[in-house]
């Protein structure tokens, strides 16, 4: 059997797996609590593999590996923040999230300011948020598919929508969970077993082949390399959207209204750190390997992005097996992520603007499943045309452009709803439209979207957008700072039930 | 004995207010800290050329990279024992689960 023929055989061995998994789960459906938050049964070492697999993604396998591998240090700023960015999570908004927290985002600031419009606008932010997310993962799967296997674009990206709405229709919250723990256990065991191979060319010592690559190439592939004052600004940007992104991106705040208590998200983020910081600087063991083992000119002219230097890794040091299995996974690891995405973007739509905006809430827990299981095809189909729609498009940017717009907008109003006593309706309104517009609008008239006619410098907004959120934040609790109706909860009653004592 | 009960829950609500009062404080403090460590790798590389050289083989920027991380973790179980250790000090009877630490079907969630 070929390589390319072992790959598709071991992706839809791995599939099947994660169906499996997903009816296994929908047995254990019953409520509209166990859809949206597996019930808040969780314990933390699950949150902690599901949350792992969140981060530990096909995106940043074959993206960090090849970015590395192509760039040397420009690499690394994709992983440098991740390790800080959960840690803030964990000081900042775990504890009180899984307190506050029922269902959606919506749910955590709207414990403080009731709202229509403002849980509406938290709506639409996580659905642009998570259909960002979701047209990458789409892409990106799509054309690893069409490169590793030779399948036709476009019948991949159908089905893998068609199977992430099985998922979130099957089993929601508690299949998406299974599955995101089944792929988090095989991407890091495939991971372990290229990473000892890799490092047997070079005596296992666990920095030679960075060792190794200065020698055949000199300095310039370990030090930081200086291209300007745009090209600067962009690394400090992507820094600062990385850091402060991951703690509103909805489908990761979800992870926290899953677990049984205020322990259980301690313990999950601290242990999907210790998981995921040593994967990301193993990626960077393996950019270098593959950069001493394929070369950067074979890796170039594979994909450009450097997107396949992990595969080609693998089959340089592994043969056809260890390709078929590293790519076999790597479409696997996909429908996870797009699995948490489903159900953060159905749930803002069922949960937020079905049932609350719409509705005024009331709205039999059956038919809120009901509309959910809809929304989750529905955004899938969005996502999906849009994907295929975007097949031509570079959208390695895309990723962190969704950490840059959760950046200056649903993380600012959560940071801000949850820390600062004088903070209002009006202010939180304001943050969150204000920031959704100036980040969208930034990234439309940026580079990645006009190319050399561009208007804004920067790929990623953050630099700007985020200080204009939080500068929207400020006008809007002064505008709206002396009517009693923005006050929402005393503050010190959100205190005592984010941070019981 | 009512004006006794009510100045004892009064007395545990400052108690408790100051507790999450110190938490705040410190996860604040702690948060735009590391906010500035972070920061600080992209401008240094970007913008300077003090983790230019290379020690040992790796570069200096490789080295500071790698020691955020570890940082990063190491602050994970500093707070996280910390955290620990004051709701132990304040529910003495079970130090590792305190109010906040309890059940979400304890605490009336389900009923959402």
């Amino acid at each position: 059997m070929s390589g390319r023929a072992l790959s598709i055989v071991i992706a839809l061995a791995l599939v099947a797996i994660t169906v499996v998994l997903a009816v296994y789960a929908s047995r254990q459906l019953g409520s509209a609590s166990d859809h949206y938050t597996a019930g808040g049964r969780l314990r933390g070492w699950q949150n902690a593999l599901a949350l792992a697999g969140d981060q530990i993604s096909a995106g940043s396998f074959l993206g960090i590996t090849g970015a590395v591998a192509l760039t040397g240090f420009t690499g690394f700023y994709l992983a440098a923040g991740l390790p800080a960015a959960y840690l803030l999570i964990l000081l900042l908004v775990a504890e009180p999230l899984r307190n506050l927290g029922h269902f959606t985002l919506a749910d955590v600031i709207c414990a403080r300011f009731e709202g229509r419009l403002l849980r509406g606008t938290v709506a639409v932010a996580t659905l642009v948020i998570s259909i960002v997310y979701m047209v990458i993962q789409f892409v990106g799967a799509g054309l690893v598919a069409q490169l590793l296997f030779g399948i036709d674009y476009v019948p991949v990206v159908i089905g893998l929508g068609v199977i992430t709405t099985l998922y979130t229709v099957l089993g929601g919250m508690i299949a998406t969970t299974y599955i995101q723990m089944f792929k988090a256990s095989v991407l890091l065991v495939v991971v372990a077993v290229l990473v000892v191979i890799s490092l047997s060319k070079v005596g296992f010592n666990p920095v030679g082949p960075l060792l190794h690559a200065r020698r055949l190439l000199g300095d310039k592939v370990l030090v930081p390399a200086h291209k300007g004052t745009t090209a600067s600004l962009e690394n400090v940007s992507l820094s600062l959207g990385l850091v402060l992104g991951f703690m509103g991106l909805p489908h990761v705040v979800l992870r926290f209204l899953t677990v049984r208590d205020a322990k259980a998200a301690r313990d999950s983020t601290r242990i999907a750190m210790w998981i995921f910081s040593v994967f990301f600087l193993v990626l960077i063991i393996l950019g270098y390997a593959a950069l001493n083992e394929v070369g950067h000119a074979a890796i170039l002219k594979a994909n450009p992005a450097g997107n396949l230097a992990a595969p080609q890794l693998a089959r340089a040091v592994g043969g056809e097996v260890m390709f078929a299995l590293v790519s076999g996974v790597v479409i696997a690891t996909v429908l996870a992520v797009l699995a948490s995405l489903a159900i953060a973007s159905s749930g803002a739509v069922a949960h937020d603007l079905y049932t609350q905006v719409i509705k005024h809430g009331d709205v039999p827990p059956e038919r809120q499943l009901q509309v959910s299981r809809v929304a989750g095809a529905v955004v899938a189909a969005i996502a999906v045309v849009i994907a295929i729609a975007a097949r031509d498009k570079n959208v390695a940017f895309l990723s962190n452009v969704a950490f840059a717009i959760a950046a200056s907008s649903t993380t600012p109003v959560l940071l801000l709803t949850l820390y600062w006593p004088r903070f209002n309706r009006g202010g939180a309104t304001a943050a969150m439209i204000g920031g959704l517009i100036v980040s969208c609008g930034l990234v439309a008239v940026g580079p990645d979207v006009l190319g050399g006619s561009h208007v804004f410098g920067l790929s990623i907004p953050a630099l700007v957008s985020v200080p204009a959120a939080v500068l929207f934040a400020l006008a809007g609790t002064a505008v709206c700072g002396p009517r009693p109706e923005c006050a929402g909860t005393p503050y010190a009653e959100i205190r005592r039930r984010a941070f019981p004592a | 004995m009512a004006k006794l009960y009510a100045g004892m829950e009064r007395e545990h609500t400052q108690a408790t207010d100051a507790a999450a009062a110190r938490r705040i404080r410190v996860a604040l403090i702690s948060a735009a800290a590391l906010v500035v460590v972070v920061l600080a790798l992209p401008i240094l590389t970007s913008f300077t050329h003090v983790l230019d050289g290379v020690v040992g083989g790796i570069s200096v920027a490789y080295i500071v990279g790698f020691a955020e991380f570890v940082v990063a973790m190491a602050g994970a179980v500093i707070w996280c024992r910390w955290v620990e250790r004051q709701a132990a000090r304040r529910d003495p009877a079970d130090g590792r689960a305190g109010a906040s630490e309890r059940p979400v079907a304890d605490r009336g969630r389900s009923a959402r």
